[in-house]
């Protein structure tokens, strides 16, 4: 789903300043880009760490959903030739995906013995079959996904390098959506649900609140989030079945490092590992990979319960 | 009314509840005593649904609520003090208590819920604002009194109200059961403090081994040491 | 014992109806090595209960340590395998060492992203690992040492060669999983905390799990380069991990054949579907979520349980024996000297807002019976776990024999003496009676030993023979722990605590959940148990208190409020005040 950062021979001019051998100019370009790709995976990170917290479910149908979304949105743009459309049309027929998902499938495993364990595996199993059936219907080629004309070029330059207006659009969109999270989890009933069932489902139950509906509410909006952020990274990387993998594990290292079920810990571990990555892309692109990975054990091993999280949430 | 009816009811594969037949009348207020690990709390959970019964009925003005979910039991007009608290710890008093009120009217009207459970918890007034885990034992257990006063039951469950609590505390549980009895509700309570589940209530269970071995009024009963010592021990 | 001498006939003569051909015998090599990896696997999720979803890293690094001894080094093929089982068993060390910092399913995600970190270095890595292209041209793959043959090319030898290696592979497995290892791995799968509370450093029994997995795991993968003549970089990708999942969850969990017969449906989905559905993924991710909510002892577990019920039918089970009451044979303690065998200074435990246990000085005479009481949530639970080390003191000291062991984990305060019984009924519910007490006798003698039959050590069978004569479950002793009624679970409970030969003994309230005859029996064997170790007892009924203990302390609050013999605290005025209410 990420871009590789610039690299300085790619650079147009030299310039005066330098860092690690690097012009200024192209950490500022290194460091938006990493911006944008936190921000892509705070989106998918969040409803990861949403249905964790409230069901105790490593859901690892959840790169299907960012595959999903960007298919329905390709889809739309294909019928429809309006991107606009197609922003909106993924996270709702996605979303309805993850209520037939939760209402069919991970139903059947609540309140059985090892529940946890089997909502990984039937996850799991989802996360083979559905992009065969994607490959089915689409094709195993990845499809194009241009951007769209009114976001494309540059919106200004910094020194040497362009910064793509599509990039900016989709810095605005995370900091919009963010907030509007924030206040769907802090300032309306739903949320209020979602946090008490965090810590305590059955007691949820007993103040009569009909706890299912919360569960698939809150799975389709995780659903929902992911296939959104699918649909505004196509544009960036080709639409492919194979796209849900990569990211569901970086969006793993990211809960991880900022801790599981906790929002500000999804924000700071997105904003973390998308910095990481476009940074140690540019000073030692060979292993920039590796790199986050082997963060994620540092953090393990020295706070075990993530930089944000809470003592015991993330235990079991 | 609640009616139990030749309730069974296993934990695992122990069994826990045997032929268990107890009524509250409304408005009554009724004690269920025994020894630790007697089912007190098991008939309670059995009664809101959260542990299965595999025998028998439970009604609830006539109507069949054994096989119910929880929550529809609690939309019924049951309410439910657990034992263990189960303060929502990371969200605040006033969120705690506009969780009971989310099914009955979505929290929109808090005023006229507010006012009556201040009446009754005054300390709680102070602390609105406070999370739910910085509250003492004796705050943890008036909200959680308070919580499931929101869901405006007509009958409901105690459990265990004075564990753990500071004597002074426990003395004003004991005047809140009676002044929410006063306020029409029924009450089922269980409790360790025989003094005060005697003096709080009008009629009398004992379970023994999950099953009832005695009944009777409580007036009674606070004069029988015999029966007491027999199904207590103390 | 029969199965593998069938299974080995089998193998012995497939070269004859498997037609011979190249083919089918090059799969059905395959079939075994995956059918190894998938066991491997199995010993870890099957026997120790860790879900990993990072085998990919043991088996691929070995595949490419075994490809690239060959390749590169141009070492003989039996080092080269055996490196690369070394590989694989170092990866699991690393990965290992990392991931059970956490449990369940948390662990089964970071394994995941931890076995990325193996497959980027091979896929970085390029001209030594061949990247994407995978590792070819193993040229001496044939050059055997320190036999100094030059093996045959053809497929029938190497056939051989692999079925002997699995063979023994699989003995060995299975010897293990016999082992007393293997046994306190199953401890630790039915109940962690229990295993713990019983002297077993859990979090290293599993990761002993995770080594004995990644070794057999590199074996796989060191054999499948040989099979292969070649390493696919997809041997290290992740969706290798999810394959071995799904072979061993379709075979079916916790038996030998399990994961063959897995591998065997699976390499048949890959290389025959496939032929006749291009999308054959999802049917097999399909076929997984099946499996997963409606089969999950997977293929052979449900038939070996079709077979069982179909074979218990007739012989419908024979009542046993009522449970008689428990029986204590006294072997006096030696007289107690005055140093007190426990002692806590100022022991505090605070949960957010509330103190449950405040400023508690007691101690406890070795010999001695002590009870303790209080009203229901006077902190009395808690004080039991802070002196077990279950939950960390806030402020104070535990000391235990003269040594402070308020900082020890419970496994260690347990192997110092220290044994404990729960009030909520905390046993072995998967194993058997004998295998609860044989688990527990066990901690005193050995946990790691990986050789030899468990059930043949003498010292700890006798203990465990010893403690169902106590209790009286002879009748039971091969019933399911979690089959018992209420009472003989609450006997065992003691037992396993028992079993582990204490010097010190913690009840927390033996009788919960008596009848009153239950109760009295109890009471009398708590009483002969005294004569040999030293007792703290949770109790509420004052019967029992009265009739039994040395001494009694009352907590309320958090705090000590009286303590004496029970015929000072039947006197004590602030005692009848608070507690006996009467």
């Amino acid at each position: 789903m990420r871009e590789r950062g610039v690299r300085p021979e790619e650079a147009a001019e030299p310039a005066d300043l330098t860092l690690f051998g690097y012009p200024l100019e192209i950490w500022y370009t290194q460091l938006f880009i990493g911006l944008v790709n936190g921000c892509i995976l705070i989106l998918v990170a969040l409803g990861l760490s949403l249905v964790f917290g409230l069901m105790g479910i490593i859901n690892f149908a959840h790169g299907i959903f960012y595959m999903l979304g960007a298919y329905a949105g390709w889809l739309t743009v294909q019928l429809t030739g309006n991107f606009w459309l197609a922003l909106l049309m993924a996270p709702l027929s996605v979303g309805l995906v993850g209520v037939v998902v939760e209402r069919c499938v991970l139903k059947r495993i609540y309140g059985t013995r090892n529940a946890n364990f089997a909502g990984v595996l039937v996850t799991y199993g989802l996360a083979i079959m559905i992009p065969d059936v994607v490959r089915m219907l689409f094709g195993r080629p990845g499809k194009p996904f241009a951007v769209p004309h009114e976001l494309s070029g540059s919106l200004f330059k910094l020194g040497a390098t362009e910064v793509h207006t599509y990039r900016v659009f989709i810095l605005v969109v995370t900091a919009l959506l963010l907030p509007a999270m924030w206040l769907l989890l802090n300032r309306t009933n739903l949320g209020l649900v979602i946090r008490a069932g965090t810590s305590d489902n059955l007691m949820v139950q007993l103040l009569g609140i009909n706890v299912a509906r919360t569960w698939t509410t809150t799975y389709a909006i995780g659903a929902a989030l992911a296939a959104f952020a699918g649909v505004i990274t196509a544009p960036l990387v080709a639409v492919a079945p194979e796209m849900g993998a990569l990211v569901l594990i970086e969006c793993f290292i990211v809960t991880v490092v900022g801790g599981m079920g906790t929002f500000l810990g999804v924000v700071a571990g997105g904003l973390l590992i998308g910095e990481t990555l476009a940074l140690t892309g540019m000073l030692y692109d060979v292993f920039a990979d590796v790199v986050i990975y082997l963060a994620m054990a540092l953090v393990l091993l020295v706070r075990p319960r993530g930089l944000f999280g809470q003592e015991g949430i993330s235990e079991e | 009314m609640l009616r139990v009816e030749q309730v069974d009811a296993y934990y695992g594969l122990s069994h826990v509840l045997q032929r268990v037949s107890l009524s509250v009348a409304p408005g009554e207020a009724v004690a269920l005593l025994g020894r630790n690990g007697a089912g007190k709390t098991t008939t309670l959970k059995t009664i809101m649904g959260v542990v299965r019964a595999r025998r028998g009925r439970i009604t609830w003005n006539d109507d069949d609520v054994t096989a119910l979910s929880p929550y529809r039991i609690v939309r019924l007009g049951i309410g439910y003090v657990p034992e263990e608290r189960r303060i929502f710890p990371n969200l605040t008093v006033y969120e705690n208590l506009k969780m009971a009120r989310l099914a009955v009217d979505g929290g929109r009207h808090m005023d006229d819920y507010l006012d009556r459970v201040l009446a009754l918890f005054p300390p709680l007034k102070q602390r609105l604002t406070n999370k739910g885990r910085n509250l003492s034992g004796g705050e943890q257990q008036m909200l959680t009194m308070a919580r499931s006063l929101g869901t405006e039951p007509k009958l409901l469950l105690i459990d265990e109200p004075t564990e753990g609590l500071m004597p002074a505390f426990v003395e004003t549980i004991g005047e809140t059961i009676v002044e929410i009895q006063r306020q029409g509700l029924a009450v089922l309570l269980v409790e360790q403090n025989t003094r005060l589940a005697l003096a709080a209530t009008q009629r009398v269970y004992f379970l023994e081994k999950g099953a009832i071995k005695h009944e009777g009024t409580s007036s009674e009963l606070a004069h029988d040491h015999a029966v007491r010592q027999r199904y207590l021990g103390v | 014992m029969k199965g593998l001498l069938l299974a080995a006939a089998v193998l012995a003569t497939a070269p004859l109806y498997a037609d011979y051909t190249p083919f089918y015998l090059g799969l059905l090599t395959e079939v075994l090595v995956f059918g190894l990896f998938a066991l491997a696997y199995d010993v870890l999720l099957g026997h120790a209960g860790v879900l990993s979803l990072g085998h990919s890293a043991f088996l691929g690094v070995a595949a490419y340590t075994t490809g690239l001894m060959l390749a590169r080094l141009r070492l003989p093929l039996e080092l080269s395998v055996v490196a690369g089982a070394i590989g694989g068993l170092l990866t699991a060390l690393l990965v290992g060492t990392v991931v059970l910092r956490k449990r369940g399913v948390y662990l089964a995600m970071l394994t995941l992203a931890l076995s990325q970190i193996f497959y980027y270095i091979v896929l970085m890595w390029t001209p030594v690992t061949g990247g994407t292209d995978g590792l070819g041209n193993l040229p001496i793959l044939y050059t055997s040492w320190p036999l100094g043959l030059r093996l045959s090319k053809r497929p029938i030898t190497r056939y051989y060669v692999v079925v002997i290696v699995i063979f023994a592979a699989v003995l060995i497995v299975r010897h293990m999983l016999h082992s007393p290892l293997g046994r306190v791995m199953r401890a630790v799968k039915a109940n962690e905390r229990r295993a713990e509370a019983c002297g077993y450093n859990t979090r290293r029994v599993r990761l002993v799990a995770f080594l004995i997995s990644g070794f057999f795991s590199g074996l796989a993968g060191a054999l499948l380069t040989v099979v292969l003549e070649f390493v696919p970089i997809e041997n290290i990708h992740w969706p290798m991990s999810g394959t071995v999942l799904i072979m061993t969850l379709f075979g079916g969990t916790g038996t030998l054949l399990g994961p063959f017969v897995g591998a065997g449906v699976f390499v048949w989905m890959r290389d025959f579907l496939s032929k006749h559905l291009e999308y054959w993924e999802i049917f097999v991710g399909g076929a997984f979520v099946l499996i997963v909510l409606f089969f999950p002892e997977g293929i052979v577990g449900t038939a070996f349980r079709l077979m069982r019920e179909r074979r218990r039918a007739p012989a419908a089970e024979a009542p046993g024996p009522p449970v008689t009451e428990p029986i204590a044979t006294a072997t006096p303690l030696a007289p107690s000297n005055d140093e007190p065998l426990l002692q806590t200074a100022g022991l505090t435990k605070v949960f957010g807002g509330l103190t449950a246990v405040n400023r508690v000085d007691f101690a406890v005479r070795r010999g001695e019976l002590r009870a303790v009481i209080g009203p229901n949530g006077a902190g009395k639970t808690t004080f039991f776990n802070v002196l077990t080390g279950v939950l960390p003191a806030s402020h104070g000291r535990v000391f235990f024999k003269g040594r402070d062991v308020t900082q020890l984990p419970t496994y260690a305060v347990s192997r110092l003496g220290v044994a404990r019984s729960y009030q909520i009924t905390n046993i072995f519910s998967d194993l058997s009676v004998f295998e609860n007490l044989r688990i527990a006798a066990q901690s005193r003698v050995t946990h790691y030993r990986c050789w030899g039959n468990a059930e043949r050590l003498a010292v700890v069978n006798a203990r465990a023979e010893e403690m169902l004569r106590l209790l009286a479950l002879g009748p039971k002793r091969d019933v399911r722990a979690a089959e018992l009624s209420h009472g003989e679970q609450r006997y065992l409970e003691i037992g396993i605590a028992l079993a582990t030969d204490p010097d010190f003994l913690l009840l927390d309230e033996p009788t919960a959940g008596m009848s009153p005859e239950e109760t009295r029996r109890t009471a009398d064997f708590i009483r002969k148990l005294a004569g040999r170790v030293t007792i703290v007892l949770v109790e509420h009924d004052m019967e029992v208190v009265m009739g039994i203990s040395d001494r009694i302390t009352v907590l309320n609050y958090g705090e000590v409020l009286a303590e004496g013999t029970p015929a000072e605290i039947r006197q004590n005025a602030d005692v009848r005040r608070v507690y006996l209410r009467d």
